[in-house]
């Protein structure tokens, strides 16, 4: 049996994710060692092989994203979706559901005709095996689930709170010492707990954790003099939509 | 155990000889009002003022992640550990050093835990005396003296420290720079005894722990275990920074760069969801409020019912650290209404 094929694939996206993998450095060379890499967006020019498992970064916005959605998942064994914008829309997935007026206030020649749809995650259109979440994907993370999913198993991730990766990396709390309004307390780790170590509140990018208990940490934020509004923001950034 | 006395001004030479001799561990400021345990550098970076580390020394010998081995392609199983430089932790207050005492019985615990271990058998621990500030919970608890665990003990005076060797281990650590230690004099005796009268007077907090492991029992089924897991986030912040909290998670983890296959241990908490699931899908505290009761439990009745003391050392890092503001002293006082 040789090596199993992998493609890694942009829809609308930021290619935030696919530029992680490119930044792996010399570890890339263990995935190349590891996976056959028929596509690699942004990084190299496409085999034309179609891969066994294929990894997709950002959201479906048009029908050309869907179409090419749908014929890749009729051709993979494994759909892994990677970054937030594949596994819930993401950040381009806020603001209004019709968005024509936008392209026409912008193009006002071409733009009616675009093909545009409200920006949808990749479960919505296909079966999705397993989703990597993250605004960037983590390539810790990433490897740690490759491990799993190139063996056909379901990748062991930490069902727990940000907070919980936070005290484990002994960081002081932002929103004990200096009232900053961290999402972490309600956000499932696996970043490591990346933004509260550099001293900036967690802003949820891996979707709310399976115990989080919202209405508290928005009754929290209240108490902290956070308006409604600002409240809202905060949720609305990343989590609301759900994984 | 012996007395010496230690001036002030040559508790630098004192530490730097230690750190020659051995790997130091020290408290050093973090944030404005925060403080962590760090490899010593120089003695101007020690906190000597501190009064409690965001995570406890506990980390130093039961590390929030570790391998605990790795299996290769060909199956061979590597244990293998680096073997580790025997250090000394500076600075412990009389509940770290509890905590320590706590880890070791749970650690013991129908066998000796040998990664634990491992490392536990190469520290040394020199305690500090304290003050305590508006979190402090020890006096309620017990464990506001300790008289076992520390190799070296320093009793902060006016110009002396008074120190209590207690150990071989800190014997030998005394000799590394001897001249700097006295007999300690009439005076300072009395201001020794002095000290620890107004330490004593300086508790504002009080936490009535009369019969509580049969109280907590009694009211498994009061009202406010409800109330309060409405409150809490269960983000399990409280076990993370707990000197006392013990329980780990096992896992088995691909390493697709080395090309092998980790087990891997990381510390766990009882606030988690899937924490007492079992196979088969049944979960034992399915429920927030049991969740948030079992924390109690366990701290004030089920390790003493195992080891004859509760295993919460009054510390008061749950207290100061939870986000939403919840507290034991408030949850006990509740317990007892
Ligand atoms: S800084 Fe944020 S993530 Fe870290 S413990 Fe505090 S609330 Fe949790
Ligand atoms: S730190 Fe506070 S909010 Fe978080 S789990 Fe513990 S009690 Fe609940
Ligand atoms: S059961 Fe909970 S309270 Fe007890 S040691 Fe484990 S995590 Fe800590
Ligand atoms: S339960 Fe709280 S006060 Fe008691 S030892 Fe743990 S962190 Fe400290």
């Amino acid at each position: 049996m040789g090596k199993p094929k992998a493609g890694f694939y942009s829809l609308t996206s930021c290619s935030g994710d696919i530029l992680e993998i490119t930044n792996l450095g010399e570890d890339i060379l263990k995935l190349f060692d590891l996976v056959e890499v028929v596509h690699l967006n942004v990084a190299m020019p496409s085999t034309g092989k179609d891969p066994d498992i294929a990894f997709v970064e950002g959201a479906v916005t048009s029908m050309e994203d869907e179409e090419f959605l749908k014929a890749l998942r009729k051709k993979v064994k494994q759909l892994v979706g990677i970054g937030t914008c594949a596994c819930t829309g993401g950040v381009i997935a806020r603001g209004p559901e019709d968005r024509r007026n936008w392209l026409t206030d912008v193009y006002p020649e071409s733009g009616a005709g675009f093909d545009i749809t409200f920006p949808r995650p990749l479960k919505d259109i296909v079966t999705v095996d397993f989703s990597i979440p993250g605004c960037p994907i983590e390539k810790k993370y990433l490897l740690h689930c490759l491990g799993y999913l190139l063996k056909g198993v379901l990748p062991e991730v930490p069902a727990y709170s940000v907070c919980m990766e936070c005290k484990m990396k002994g960081n002081e709390c932002l929103l004990r010492y200096r009232s900053s309004a961290c999402l972490g307390p309600v956000t499932k780790a696996g970043c490591g707990a990346r933004q509260p170590s550099l001293g900036r509140p967690c802003d949820g990018c891996f979707g709310f954790y399976d115990d989080a208990n919202k209405e508290s940490l928005i009754e929290i934020f209240r108490e902290m003099g956070l308006s409604e509004d600002e409240i809202k923001k905060r949720f609305d950034l990343f989590l609301e939509r759900g994984l | 155990m012996l007395f010496f006395t230690l001036k002030k001004d040559r508790l630098p030479e004192f530490l730097d000889a230690v750190d020659k001799r051995y790997k130091l561990i020290v408290p050093e400021q973090k944030g404005e009002k925060t403080y962590t345990f760090r490899q010593y550098t120089e003695f101007s970076k020690v906190s000597l003022e501190f009064i409690r580390t965001i995570i406890p020394p506990k980390k130093l010998i039961f590390p929030p992640v570790e391998k605990l081995f790795s299996v290769d392609k060909e199956c061979r199983i590597d244990a293998s550990h680096e073997d580790e430089q025997f250090s000394v932790i500076f600075g412990l207050h009389p509940c770290d050093l509890h905590g320590i005492e706590i880890l070791d019985k749970a650690f013991s615990y129908g066998g000796r835990d040998t990664s634990y271990w491992r490392r536990r058998d190469k520290v040394g621990f020199i305690g500090l005396s304290c003050l305590p500030d508006k979190y402090c919970l020890c006096k309620s608890m017990h464990t506001d003296f300790i008289e076992s665990v520390y190799d070296i003990f320093l009793y902060t005076l006016d110009d002396v420290y008074m120190v209590s060797v207690r150990t071989a281990l800190g014997d030998d650590m005394l000799r590394l720079s001897p001249g700097l230690f006295n007999k300690p004099t009439k005076e300072e005796i009395l201001e020794y005894k002095e000290r620890i009268q107004i330490r004593d007077s300086m508790f504002t907090r009080i936490m009535d722990t009369t019969n509580l492991a049969d109280l907590l029992t009694l009211e498994y089924k009061n009202d406010i275990w409800e109330e309060y897991s409405k409150r809490c986030l269960f983000c399990g912040s409280c076990v993370m920074v707990c000197p006392t909290c013990q329980c780990f998670d096992v896992y088995d983890s691909p390493d697709v760069i080395a090309g092998n296959s980790c087990r891997i241990r990381r510390w766990d908490a009882c606030m988690r969801k899937d924490y007492a699931l079992v196979t088969g899908g049944h979960n034992f505290r399915g429920t927030r409020p049991e969740r948030f009761r079992f924390r109690y439990l366990h701290k004030e009745t089920g390790f003493g019912e195992m080891h004859g003391k509760a295993s919460c050392t009054g510390c008061g890092r749950c207290s100061e650290t939870c986000p939403a503001g919840i507290d034991m002293v408030e949850v006990v006082r509740r317990i007892r209404e």
